[in-house]
């Protein structure tokens, strides 16, 4: 109960990214919007990070190092709390409904087709929703 | 090589004609006595009739490139080693059958559909030459319902004047197509790949126009903005380069549900509204009443109609006219009286600047702009939209083409089968 009300001001948001210049881009872009960001460089960063700071939504890239995209979600959906955290994939690949319908992904964004301000959008849109 | 088997065989064939390989004709030659026949005008004595048959039959045996010989009838009248192995038959056994017993050739994107017959009666009812090149994608069902790859030429045999039959030389293509494969398969993973550092400068140019780095002065906004534009053509590019790749990889699903052309057809011209108001350009729709429902891939359809039309809108000037429409067209039955309706057609007219005459065959080509409006401001095309549109619907049993005339406008015909397209299997979407 206490959990779920601290959780309404978490604003922690996870960027799971391994370009550089992309990763850069998404956390000025959230933390410019009033959101705190934590940055991991690869699927096995990315889910001893999600562990360690619970974040309220996680930006997840599909081809990482280590551990990639769809190995994370593999992972996180068996934990008990990451069972529940909403996911949105950056990809530059082409939506994978299966992987959408799996792991109820909450959304999948191509990222050259998408611009950073609908991606803010769909981060708040998984906020008010998760 | 194929070019010159043709005229080798033509010449040989049109002048000795097919005896050497049917023994009837043999022994009429044998018997002719002191009557000597030609090869391209110099007089061979009878004795030499029998070496030059065996030096021929030699040298057909020898030749990698299948090589068929058939009559007026279809039936084979000669077989070389090489097209018995490709085909896995042993040639006697096909001697004398009909080449379309034997042969079963198709169109990749077809494959039930023999055109074996259809390709032969187009060179034994009137003179010429048919080609299937490596891209045009044939393949052959063998006898053990294997099938391959084949590039061949179907030539009309002369004898004299008169059409005597039928030359067909082929060869396997597997070789040529597995690199075909390569190279879509890079052009594939080079564009994702190109599409991670084009997501930066989208993104960076957005971050800078949008002032989150500080106020940007009116130059600087306008530098940024082409910067962006620049990145989206790019992205865009990209996008067509993938799909052109996922096509010629055929690797592209179709997934056919119900759908109304007519509103798949006006959702179309809603969503280009925009582009048309700009350039004061009036769309006008006009729909059949009676077309019914087809199973359509409406994702693959959409995009088809959506380059038609706003193609139109680009190479329309300001201030003119596009007409859309949706209606059946049919096919005349021999009398030429009654018209069965076959096809669903949606027709794209323009009062825009035409395509010229001599680029006309060209239009389709990957990567092709007639000349006429690459001069044109604000149509900066990839030239792989129609060449996208037309493969998309020829793959679901359609067809697209265009009637066109520089400086009055262009007619596009975009046609789906009234029975629908057929749901096709695939890993990779158009997008």
């Amino acid at each position: 109960m206490l959990n779920k009300f601290l959780n309404k001001f978490n604003k922690k948001i996870l960027v799971i990214e391994d370009d550089p210049s992309l990763r850069q881009a998404i956390t000025d872009k959230l933390t410019g919007s009033g959101f705190s960001v934590v940055q991991a460089e690869d699927g096995e960063e990315g889910l001893r990070f999600a562990y360690k700071n619970h974040p309220r939504v996680i930006l997840l890239d599909l081809m990482l190092p280590i551990t990639d995209g769809a190995g994370v979600l593999d992972e996180l959906r068996k934990d008990e709390w990451g069972k529940d955290v909403p996911v949105i994939v950056m990809s530059n690949l082409l939506e994978d409904e299966n992987l959408v319908k799996r792991y109820h992904v909450f959304g999948y964004i191509v990222k050259s087709d998408w611009k950073m301000e609908d991606v803010i959008k769909k981060v708040r849109e998984a906020i008010a929703e998760g | 090589m194929v070019t010159f088997l043709i005229f080798f065989a033509g010449v040989f064939m049109g002048c000795i004609g097919t005896g050497i390989f049917l023994r009837k004709r043999e022994a009429s030659v044998n018997n002719r006595g002191s009557a000597s026949p030609t090869l391209r005008g110099i007089t061979i004595p009878d004795s030499d009739v029998v070496h030059q048959r065996d030096k021929f039959a030699a040298i057909f045996s020898s030749i990698r490139e299948g090589i068929v010989v058939v009559d007026k009838g279809h039936n084979i009248t000669f077989i070389n080693q090489a097209a018995g192995s490709l085909l896995r038959v042993a040639p006697a056994e096909v001697l004398g059958k009909a080449l379309e017993l034997s042969i079963f050739l198709f169109k990749e994107s077809k494959p039930y559909e023999i055109k074996t017959q259809e390709l032969l009666q187009g060179v034994i009812l009137s003179t010429d030459i048919i080609s299937g090149d490596v891209l045009d994608r044939f393949s052959v069902r063998t006898n053990d319902g294997k099938s391959f790859p084949i590039a061949f030429a179907l030539t009309t045999l002369l004898e004299g004047n008169e059409i005597a039959g039928a030359i067909m030389v082929f060869r396997d293509v597997t070789k040529e197509r597995e690199i075909d494969r390569e190279k879509s398969e890079f052009v594939s993973l080079a564009s994702h790949q190109l599409r991670t550092p084009i997501s930066s400068i989208n993104w960076y140019a957005e971050m800078l126009l949008s002032g989150d780095a500080g106020r940007v002065s009116k130059k600087q906004k306008q530098y940024l903005d082409e910067i962006y534009k620049g990145s989206q053509r790019s992205t865009d590019l990209i996008r067509s380069l993938l799909n052109v790749s996922r096509i010629e990889l055929g690797k592209f699903p179709i997934d056919p549900e119900t759908v109304k052309v007519k509103d798949l057809v006006g959702q179309v011209c809603r969503d280009l509204l925009l582009p048309a108001r700009k350039k004061k350009i009036k769309i006008t729709e006009n729909y059949a009443p009676e077309i019914p429902a087809i199973a359509a891939d409406p994702r693959l359809l959409t995009m088809a109609v959506q380059n038609i039309i706003s193609n139109a809108i680009s190479y329309t000037p300001a201030g003119g006219h596009i007409f859309v429409s949706v209606a059946f067209e049919g096919t005349k039955d021999h009398g030429g009286t009654k018209t069965s309706k076959k096809d669903i057609v949606i027709t794209v007219s323009d009062s825009g600047y035409g395509i010229p005459k001599a680029e006309q065959p060209k239009i389709f080509t990957k990567m092709y702009r007639a000349d006429n409006v690459k001069k044109l401001k604000d149509t900066e095309g990839t030239g792989l939209g129609l060449y996208i549109a037309r493969s998309v619907i020829q793959h679901a049993g359609g067809n697209i083409r265009f009637e066109s005339e520089e400086g009055k406008g262009t007619t596009f015909y975009i046609t789906v089968p009234l029975v629908g397209m057929k749901k096709r299997e695939g890993t990779r979407r158009l997008e």
